[in-house]
């Protein structure tokens, strides 16, 4: 039996500044077998802590064909476990768990168009997707993604954009841009009536409940199936083995039968709070 | 057999394990037990339970210093439960599924003799659906190494569970019981009805006007979830020993603080009264019903007794069929 609540040492390899409050950490665990092993779904979370202060749930954002070297998390500072990691410099150790979850089914994103919708740091989950997808790993269908932000100070991945643009339809909409902002301007729904939508597409969504609310009604006037739209929730994880409860919605458990979950599943669980 | 048979086993095992369980004092609690006369064999059922044992309120997880984290080995002593009522037994076998994975846990119920004991229904807990069912062939779905069966204050029938049971009345030369051979926990019937009732009750009362009653009346002390035997919410705790050393334990947790759940931001998922009973009764009746085909309740009553708002767990449930 694998004792599951035991974190194992991680070194820092890089640490990138993203935006004003987060920042991406490149991370191999210390075993060199243990990161030769290591694989994940694009979906899927690890623990990332330190010992003395806590643990919380980052979705993996690297690329799978880095699986063997490393894996990145992008990490926002809001809260005590956060600010402590964000202290960290290369070199420095953290500790993780995982990886843990249900991701994104793999069979969905190689065989048809994505609709990827990211609001805030929601964002980051779609980055694996992204990259596999720049990487040749998830076939020849279409990607499309809409990235809702509030500024440019705020915005994730900006050094990666223009590789991302050539292969992809990739659009940022900020809600309070700078005067110089020349893009699209708004909230994330606002795409949807001023760009053409990829056909026979499947959405996925990460960003906050209230981006979840307003995009699915956009996506039913553009007869999305319920099957087709897959969403990952965010909840607060703590043994991430379905257990201790933290993070149970309804009949379901957020870090074992999600966090992906399709609308499908879970539009009549009529939950507290929507989704 | 004589009341002098059950402390012949009693002094038996006391010689290598340590014994829990109920006693009499200000009130009837599952406790460790010093000698024969402190067991209690009325059968009533303890305030607390052997959840305290078993999935202590607080126990180690693991060691840090400042370049690693160290397993430890988990404290699993020799221990016997001595008298568990049919309800508490039932609690055993439903955490038994819920940590069925997990090493702690598992490590400490290898080393617990299990000895059940008939319950008498008293008019201060629950005589509910569960005793309803007390059918003859309950202790066939039931695991116990040996098992009680109170006829009289001196006068009790002995039956075994397991070769372990057996083993140990072999030891004291006692020929006079009946070996019950476990047949699995649910029943040939099927899925237990009155789970399945409830589950359905529950799930369809989901985001109702009847949770806002009951939200008002809750007073989100948590008390519930303490007493009872199958509540097993959990987080982890942080002690520092200095700087850089320390441990991390298991903590108890419970889903009516307000911060369970919570995430960065202050966000809540569960955010009202009404809310959080909702979910607990949803964690019962629902979620572990799903998970496991049996109810996460075990009709011990122990919320009824501790609950400072008089909340009725039969009423609850009843107030949803409407």
């Amino acid at each position: 039996m694998k004792n599951a609540y035991l974190p194992k040492l991680a070194k820092i390899l890089e640490v990138k500044k993203e935006s004003i409050d987060t920042k991406l950490f490149t991370l191999a665990f210390s075993d060199k077998k243990e990161q030769k092993k290591f694989k994940f779904e694009h979906g899927q979370f690890m623990m990332v802590g330190l010992p003395n202060v806590g643990e919380a749930a980052f979705d993996i954002c690297s690329s799978s064909k880095d699986n063997k070297k490393y894996f990145q998390v992008a990490i926002r500072n809001v809260g005590k476990v956060t600010a402590k990691i964000h202290g960290l410099r290369k070199g420095d150790r953290v500790f993780v768990r995982g990886s843990f979850g249900r991701g994104f089914p793999l069979d969905v994103l190689k065989k048809r168009n994505l609709l990827l919708i990211g609001g805030g740091c929601g964002t980051v989950t779609l980055r694996s997707i992204i990259l596999d997808y720049m990487n040749g790993l998830l076939g020849k269908n279409k990607i499309q993604v809409f990235y809702g932000c509030l500024n440019e100070q705020t915005t994730l991945f900006k050094s990666e954009e223009k590789a991302w643009k050539k292969k992809i339809e990739y659009v940022v909409i900020l809600e309070k841009p700078s005067k110089s902002w020349k893009s699209d301007k708004g909230l994330i729904t606002a795409l949807f009536d001023t760009h053409e939508i990829l056909p026979n597409a499947v959405a996925i969504l990460c960003g906050p409940p209230i981006m979840y609310k307003f995009v699915v009604q956009k996506l039913k006037e553009h007869n999305f199936k319920d099957e087709d739209i897959y969403l990952s929730l965010e909840r607060r994880m703590s043994c991430g083995i379905g257990i201790c409860q933290h993070c149970a919605i309804g009949s379901k458990y957020v870090c074992t039968d999600g966090p992906v979950f399709s609308l499908k599943e879970i539009k009549d669980l009529k939950l507290p709070g929507a989704f | 057999m004589t009341l002098n048979n059950i402390h012949k086993i009693f002094e038996y095992l006391e010689k290598d394990n340590q014994l829990f369980g109920p006693k009499q004092g200000k009130e009837l609690r599952f406790s460790k037990l010093r000698s024969p006369k402190e067991l209690d064999l009325s059968g009533k059922i303890p305030i607390n339970s052997l959840k305290e044992v078993l999935f202590p309120a607080s126990h180690e997880l693991y060691l840090f210093d400042d370049k690693n984290v160290f397993e430890i080995k988990y404290d699993s002593p020799k221990i016997v439960f001595f008298g568990l009522t049919i309800f508490d037994l039932k609690a055993l076998d439903f955490l038994n599924q819920v940590f069925e994975k997990d090493l702690y846990y598992q490590a400490r119920r290898r080393e617990i003799i299990v000895i059940g004991l008939s319950y008498t229904p008293t008019k201060e807990d629950a005589a509910d659906e569960l005793l309803k069912n007390y059918e003859e062939d309950i202790l066939e779905h039931l695991q116990f190494d040996l098992f009680i069966d109170r006829i009289s204050k001196n006068n009790f029938k002995l039956f075994t569970g397991t070769r372990r049971g057996q083993e140990i009345l072999e030891k004291l030369k006692i020929k006079d019981y009946e070996h019950i051979q476990f047949a699995g926990l649910i029943r040939e019937q099927g899925i237990d009805p009155v789970a399945k009732k409830n589950r359905g009750l529950v799930s369809k009362s989901t985001g109702g006007e009847v949770w806002q009653k009951w939200g008002k009346l809750c007073l989100n002390c948590g008390k519930c979830t303490i007493a009872c035997p199958t509540c097993y919410c959990f987080e982890g705790e942080r002690k520092l020993k200095n700087k850089t050393k320390g441990w991390v334990n298991r903590i108890w947790s419970s889903c009516f603080y307000t911060e369970f759940g919570e995430i960065a931001g202050k966000i809540k998922f569960l955010k009202t009264s009404a809310d959080r009973i909702w979910n607990w009764y949803n964690h019962k009746h629902v979620r572990n019903f799903d998970e496991f085909s049996i109810s996460g309740c075990v009709g011990c009553g122990r919320c009824d007794r501790v609950c400072p708002a008089n909340i009725k767990r039969l009423e609850v449930l009843k107030s949803l069929e409407k």
